[in-house]
Order: structure tokens, then sequence, then C-alpha cells
């Protein structure tokens, strides 16, 4: 038993030192402890942008459960275009943007307040503004809200979305200019 | 909102995916338009704002739950696997028996048929045609007589 832990212990210690790649080419191999790996180098950079996307802590779980899992059914999909991050978060869009089919299918009443939900989503020492551009961004449509996101949270260059999203870069940047229109629209005075 | 013709490539020059050349002509452009200038310190306003929301790190107890629910994948696509491999074994082993029932049947049928055919060969006699026709009679006769002229009698 105590040898198992050590094993797994230094086995974790030798998976640190590998690239995002080498983890995937592993556990492609069947070597599980690899996506294990992945996992926990991404996991929070996934959830906070499934968080915004969703809004919901609960949702946001189901979208980066779904995310992992079906990452791990489709390894063989992975053609090393781009990296393994922009591969997860290719995928977790996708699955953000079906949940969002889904709420719209459903008729769900509309997404809670994410402070309401999750008290701590936003810190109370934001200024009043803060607050109100979480509620803007939420009420942009998912695709305005995608790219935004994308874009600010993730750093995501105009390349990179429209690997992501499977959409044209000049779409991507006409998405961008539109939802950055919006919101400028409704912070004109705050902005003055 | 915007007046200036360039508004359009603001976002592009904010977001830094502009060629060098039209980055700086666009550079340029701004020191001297209000518009633009104006439009630019929104941008970076709204920027900054969604950069410094706090959006909560993952639970620890939510990245155990990722865990468990992939060695939970891991294990039922084991199972499946089983259960095809259980499944092709048990054809396999209904095609075998069968075809080792045919084979059976087939060698059983060819060895009835050697016995015949060995049996036939071995008690096989030859039936001397009676000599019912007067040719026949005639014939007899003949030899016999020969027979007795030679003296064989």
């Amino acid at each position: 038993m105590n040898n198992d832990k050590t094993s797994f212990l230094s086995k974790k210690n030798i998976y640190l030192q590998f690239p995002d790649l080498e983890l995937l080419r592993r556990a492609r191999q069947g070597e599980e402890s690899a996506f294990h790996e992945l996992v926990d180098r991404h996991a929070n950079a996934l959830f906070k942008l499934a968080l915004s996307l969703t809004g919901t802590v609960g949702a946001a779980e189901d979208v980066l459960q779904d995310t992992f899992l079906g990452a791990f059914k489709h390894l063989s999909t992975f053609e090393g275009r781009s990296s393994v991050k922009t591969w997860l978060i290719r995928i977790l869009v996708k699955q953000a943007a079906k949940y969002h089919r889904y709420r719209r299918l459903r008729r769900t009443e509309p997404i809670d307040d994410i402070s309401e939900t999750y008290p701590s989503a936003f810190s109370p020492s934001d200024s009043e503004l803060a607050i109100d551009i979480k509620t803007m961004i939420k009420t942009l449509s998912p695709e305005h809200r995608e790219v935004i996101l994308l874009r600010e949270l993730q750093g995501f260059s105009y390349e990179e979305m429209a690997e992501v999203l499977g959409i044209p870069r000049g779409t991507v940047e006409s998405r961008l200019f539109r939802a950055r229109k919006e919101l400028r629209k409704r912070f004109k005075d705050d902005l003055l | 909102m915007t007046v200036c013709i360039y508004s359009h490539k603001l976002n592009a020059y904010y977001d830094n995916e502009l060629s060098h050349e039209e980055h700086h002509e666009l550079e340029q452009h701004i020191r001297g338009c209000p518009y633009c200038y104006r439009d630019l310190e929104q941008l970076q306003r709204i920027s900054g704002l969604i950069t410094s929301l706090s959006i909560p790190n993952i639970p620890d107890a939510m990245v155990k739950r990722l865990h468990q629910s992939l060695d939970s994948l891991r294990e039922k696509a084991l199972l499946r696997m089983a259960r095809m491999l259980l499944s092709a074994a048990l054809v396999l082993l209904v095609l075998g028996s069968i075809l080792v029932l045919r084979i059976g049947v087939n060698r059983q049928m060819a060895t009835a048929s050697d016995a015949d055919w060995e049996k036939t060969a071995v008690t096989l006699q030859f039936d001397a045609p009676s000599a019912d026709t007067p040719e026949l009679q005639f014939a007899q006769w003949l030899i016999a007589d020969l027979s007795k002229e030679n003296g064989n009698e």
C-alpha cells in the first residue's frame, strides 16, 4: 500500500515534467494517469471559462465533466494542430453551446446570478461597475459572450478563437466588434 | 457613438491583430483623432473590467469528482470490452462446435461409404452367366467336346 502510494507520487512527479502533448500521447497509449495529470493542469482554467459561459457552478461542473470525458473518449481525434489546452477549450465551448441549446429547448428559467448561486463568484471588493459588467456579459448572446470571454479571459488571438469556435476569422472579428459595441452602448454613461 | 472611418479597425488594433504597418498607421491616426482616442479608452476600460472580475477557483471536491468520473468511464469501457470479448468467444465457440459436428458427420459418412466399397470390392464374385441361350449352350457343348477329343477327360 505504502509502496503503491510512493510509486504513484513518483509517477506524478514524472508527469509534472512532461509537456501536454507528451501526456496526451501517453494517455493515448493507455497510461491513464497521464490524462489525470492533464485534468489537474487544466481543470481550474477550464472551470473558470465554463462558469463564465454558463453562469452557474452546477452547469459549469456538468460542462467541465462532459469536456474531460469527451476528450478522454476521443483522444485519437486530437491531430496536434493546436495546443492541448486549445483543443480542450474547443470541446468545452461546444459543450457550453450544447448546454445553452438544451436550456432553450427546455425553456428553463434564466440562469441565476453567479453571485447568488456561488457567493464568492465575484469578489465583493469589485466596483459597482464590475458587478454590472458581469450582468451585462450574461445578457449578451451566447455567441457574443464566447468571443468576449475567450479574448479577455483566455487571451486568445483571433486565429485561435476561429479555430476553437470553428468559424472564419472574419466572423470572430465581427462578433467581437458587435459584442464590445453592445457593452459600450450599455455602459455609455459610466464609461464617459 | 463613433464617427471616424477608422473605428472598425480599433478592435484589431487594441487586440494587437493588425500588421506592423497598419498598427503604426492607426497609432498615428489615434493621436490626432479624438473619436478614436475616446473609443479606445472605452475599449480598454471594458476590457480591464472583464479581466479584473475575480472568478472563483475550481473547488477541490469538484476536481476529485472529475477524476472519479474518468475512472468510472474507464471501468465501464473495460467492462464493455470484456462483454464484447466474451460475446466474441461465445460466437467462436458455437461456430467451432458446429464446424466440429459437421466434420464429424462428414467423416462418418465418408467412413461408411469406404466400408461399403471395400466390402463390395472384397466380396465381389463373378457369376458366370447361365447357358440359357442356344448360342451359349452350343458354345459350352463345343468346349466340352473339344476337351474330350484332346484327352482331357
